[in-house]
């Protein structure tokens, strides 16, 4: 049971330090790792090919010593086995396809040397194009990165027509609609804040006046009053239509979404 | 001392005239940029109050206007705009102070106070002159240490006058300083006021000097 629980904790740990390294490996990095690992591979296939090849032809020419060796064997047939192996290329028709071991090797190791080289030239073009990408999305993110409310100002500012440049432009079009949307809303705040801030000072300052007035009329309270009383209603009145301009806003998105 | 207030809603600048007038200061309005801005150039102002939203021209605009004609006079910016960036704007157009609204009217006195201070050499609330003394934050005067009941505009005559001691001050001057803009500038009111002054002032009353054809002026060797 012991020993259970030890293996368990064993598996955890590892699972855990698993973990870990998928989380440490960048997406740069994977790719990075991905196509060394297609390379490898394709270069080991090409090797046990090239090996494999070397075997034939000498278990081959092995063959054919101990034909030689062997007695009662018809010198004719060791002849027209040497014969097939010695003759030229161009009597070979291609309706026959019985090829001579020579060059079978031959056309096997160009074959597959030319399917390597086209593999290898792929991934190498496909990592170098894939870095580049990447280098512009990591560029783009840390941009990004940088603004807030307070940086909407700035933009990316990325030229071409392949598909990162297009979002990027896309990117910038929808800040360009933020940052527009932002200031009329600053906008509104201080106009707001100005048409609030009006009544409040006549407010204020009436009753400051009256205040440092020690010997003011009643018609002079009076006529401070009815100030008050007036801006009291204008600042009802602003108070009203910034209700108003909610309660229509929620409503037309209302009717927007039904 | 004379003020011009630049203000669009009507019932700031009447209450601000009010309150201003209540302290001893002549006040002129004007409901938009345009005029007060004429009103600069028509007039020799102390200090000017400026609204930053104006209907014609902004706050902004009149500031650097009133600064392009050489016209040094003191600008205090009064608006809702509360912002950092709009106060330090302001102050770079030109303006010598900003208040934000609402604003504590004792502390716009205080400041209008601060600033016609900095007119002078000395930095006190108290102008002094043989033995009168005329304190500037209490508005009221005392010779030889016995508080005197001065007019409203008696007071104003006498501290434009002590604020430019030795300076020839002619009627016009004084009429503009001390009335505002509605004034007959043709009556011979300024007379009638010094002459009270001097009775109040009583011994040294005579040291507000007569300048035949030319106007008033404070000489302390009289």
């Amino acid at each position: 049971m012991k020993l259970f629980m030890d293996q368990a904790i064993g598996l955890m740990k590892n699972y855990n330090l698993i973990k870990k390294m998928k989380t440490r490996l960048t997406f740069n990095k994977k790719i990075t790792l991905t196509f060394s690992i297609i390379i490898i591979i394709s270069l080991i296939l090409y090797a046990s090919l090239i090996i494999t090849l070397f075997a034939v032809n000498f278990q081959n020419s092995k063959f054919m010593h101990e034909l030689r060796k062997t007695p009662g064997l018809n010198e004719n047939t060791i002849k027209s086995i040497e014969e097939f192996n010695k003759m030229p290329k161009e009597r070979m028709l291609p309706p026959l396809i019985i090829l001579r071991p020579d060059v079978l090797f031959k056309i096997t190791f160009i074959l597959s040397g030319g399917v390597l080289f086209i593999i290898l030239i792929a991934t190498l073009g496909g990592f170098i194009f894939l870095r580049r990408t990447l280098k512009q999305i990591d560029y783009i993110t840390k941009n990004v990165e940088e603004i807030d409310e307070r940086k909407l100002h700035l933009r990316l500012n990325i030229k071409g027509k392949d598909a990162i440049a297009k979002m990027s432009q896309t990117f910038d079009a929808m800040l360009d609609k933020l940052e527009a949307s932002f200031d009329s809303q600053k906008l509104f705040f201080q106009n707001a804040s100005h048409e609030l801030n009006t009544p409040l000072t006549v407010i204020k300052t009436n009753i400051d006046v009256l205040r440092q007035n020690n010997n003011a009329t009643k018609e002079e309270y009076d006529d401070v009053i009815n100030i008050i009383d007036n801006e009291i209603k204008r600042l009802s009145g602003i108070s009203d239509s910034l209700l108003n301009l909610t309660v229509n806003e929620i409503k037309e998105k209302a009717k927007k979404e039904s | 001392m004379k003020i011009l207030v630049i203000e669009d809603e009507k019932l700031i600048a009447d209450i601000l005239k009010k309150g201003l007038e209540f302290h001893k200061f002549s006040v002129d309005v004007a409901y938009c940029g345009c005029d007060g801005y004429l009103l600069t150039q028509q007039f020799e102002y102390d200090v000017v109050i400026l609204d930053l939203m104006l209907p014609d021209i902004n706050g902004e605009e009149v500031c650097r206007k009133i600064r392009q004609d050489k016209n040094s006079v003191y600008i205090l910016m009064l608006t809702a705009k509360k912002q950092s960036e709009d106060i330090v704007n302001g102050l770079n157009y030109g303006a010598d102070d900003y208040l934000t609204k609402p604003f504590e009217f004792s502390v716009l006195l205080a400041r209008i106070r601060a600033l016609l201070r900095r007119a002078t050499d000395k930095k006190e609330n108290i102008l002094e002159i043989l033995n009168i003394r005329l304190f500037i934050d209490k508005e009221k005067v005392e010779v030889d240490s016995k508080e005197i009941e001065l007019t409203k505009k008696e007071y104003m005559i006498l501290e434009y006058l002590m604020r430019n001691k030795g300076q020839l001050l002619s009627r016009n001057q004084i009429l503009e300083h001390a009335w505002d803009r509605n004034v007959d500038i043709f009556s011979n009111i300024v007379n009638t006021h010094i002459k009270n002054l001097r009775k109040k002032i009583g011994k040294t009353g005579n040291i507000i000097e007569t300048v035949y054809g030319s106007g008033y002026r404070i000489n302390e060797k009289l």
